[in-house]
């Protein structure tokens, strides 16, 4: 069973399309999902939790139409961390604690009062005094603390210091060594992306530009740097997306399809990811 | 619904003792419709600062991604008010029996104590929806006028002899009304609810 399956979804709002988006995520593996701002992240994954409806197309969670009533209570097992807190100001983590023991049957506390402390969250301080990234840590710690089977994280790395950041991957990466869990994270931070997830899909003007196995992609595709005349000389086939630099061409090629006398640079998920949103 | 009546009650505490002053301060007055009346209003008045709080932090956003059903979301704010209701509806109990038996007042308070009851259910029945719907800051022109429309078909129907029925009977034909009022706000607030899921969203 797929932790999530989006099929043929389409949303318009206003005049953004969010396009036929195919995605899968099996269980045991982290998706990461990545495009520059407005692509359509955020409303795949407000998509994915039924806060709004698609146009056309289906998503199953976990096996449960997100559309349907046992959907509601299938968010039991489902952890979000959103691109904002949105916790009500006045609220203090100790406050926030009380309530999600209400709220989640598999609240565990003491769970939560160890993230509160590994993240240096003053227990009594009321919401509106946080930073952004302290913010980020408490929703982080309330989504780790249900015994949640899947984590569905919508930027949720973004505004934390390197440090901070460094040890949620590692949770992360431990929270998936379970089989039967799985995460779907969407961040800016590709590097963080590149460090955790095991597939990568990337998402441009709504659109779902490739979903592929994130070792896959980095060992097919590469940057090479050429003459005009080089380039010229490229097989069609191989150039996946190209533009003219200072010195000549640069191309993002598929590396199988080139002879061995071009040289490619050791290339990072974050160059394929550029090459393909701005080159041509 | 516990959950979330507890976030409403941690939200709206400091603001909602400022209007449980209110109500206190209504209910040492001597019992008169009007003061009924007006204290029950301050009552409703917490959750309506509730709905305002949530929507400041873009509660709901985050509440459609936790187990609570649509069903819940609005009625936590009813159940919210009717608590609220309940609480002025003692104090008013309380003061009516002290006038009753300390000034030996002979009015009518438990008339006097449901129309107040209906009017406020009325307010919230009518207010509500269109606090989901047009958010606080656009719905604060509605109240007035909303307020202003209650009390004058109160006044008519009660004074003008629209029903010619004891005034006992006149109350229970507003509690009445105001009862079923609570369904269709219910229903309509609801059905607002989950129609914004089918309007805007952030694009990320």
């Amino acid at each position: 069973m797929n932790a999530i399956e989006v099929k043929n979804i389409t949303r318009t709002l206003g005049d953004f399309t969010l396009d036929n988006v195919n995605l899968t995520l099996p269980q045991g593996v982290i998706l990461g999902l990545v495009g520059e701002n407005g692509a359509g992240k955020s409303t795949t994954i407000n998509l994915i939790m039924n806060a709004i409806t698609p146009d056309s197309g289906t998503i199953t969670v976990m096996g449960v139409d997100n559309q349907s009533k046992e959907f509601t209570k299938l968010k039991e097992d489902i952890g979000v961390v959103l691109d904002e807190p949105y916790f009500p100001e006045q609220m203090t983590p100790s406050q926030a604690g009380k309530m999600m023991k209400l709220t989640y049957k598999n609240w565990d506390e003491s769970t939560y009062q160890k993230y509160l402390e590994k993240f240096k969250l003053s227990k009594n301080k009321k919401f509106k005094e946080f930073s952004r990234g302290m913010r980020m840590k408490l929703s982080i710690a309330i989504a780790l603390s249900h015994n949640a089977k899947l984590l569905i994280l919508d930027e949720a790395t973004s505004g934390l210091d390197p440090m901070a950041r460094d040890e949620l991957l590692d949770t992360f990466s431990e929270f998936t060594r379970d089989e039967t869990h799985a995460i779907l994270m969407s961040s800016h931070i590709i590097s963080d992306l590149e460090k955790v997830c095991d597939y990568i899909a990337f998402m441009h003007h709504g659109k779902v530009e490739f979903f592929e196995e994130k070792d896959k992609l980095m060992d097919e595709y590469a940057v090479i740097r050429l003459s005009q005349t080089d380039f010229i000389s490229l097989p069609e086939t191989a150039i996946v997306r190209s533009r003219e630099s200072k010195f000549g061409m640069e191309a993002l090629v598929k590396k199988k399809e080139i002879a061995s006398v071009f040289v490619t640079e050791r290339t990072k998920l974050e160059d394929i990811i550029i090459f393909w949103a701005k080159g041509e | 619904m516990r959950a979330l009546l507890l976030k409403d009650y941690y939200t709206s505490m400091k603001d909602g003792l400022i209007y449980a002053i209110f109500v206190i301060m209504t209910a040492l007055m001597p019992p008169y419709i009007i003061t009924m009346g007006m204290g029950m209003f301050f009552a409703v008045m917490i959750s309506f600062v509730s709905v305002a709080y949530d929507e400041r932090c873009k509660w709901d956003t985050l509440a459609n991604t936790m187990p609570y059903t649509t069903l819940e979301l609005v009625l936590s704010k009813y159940c919210m008010s009717y608590l609220c209701i309940l609480g002025s509806l003692v104090l008013y109990g309380a003061s009516s029996l002290y006038w009753f038996f300390a000034h030996h007042w002979e009015h009518d308070f438990i008339s006097m104590i449901l129309s107040s009851i209906s009017f406020v259910l009325v307010l919230l029945a009518v207010m509500l929806p269109i606090l989901f719907r047009w958010g606080v800051e656009r719905s604060r022109i509605f109240m007035g006028l909303v307020m202003g429309i209650i009390v004058a078909v109160t006044v008519w129907v009660m004074d003008m002899g629209v029903i010619t029925i004891t005034t006992r009977m006149q109350s229970i034909v507003l509690i009445l009304t105001s009862v079923i009022s609570q369904f269709i706000s219910i229903w309509l607030s609801v059905s607002i609810c989950e129609g914004r899921k089918k309007r805007s969203s952030p694009r990320g």
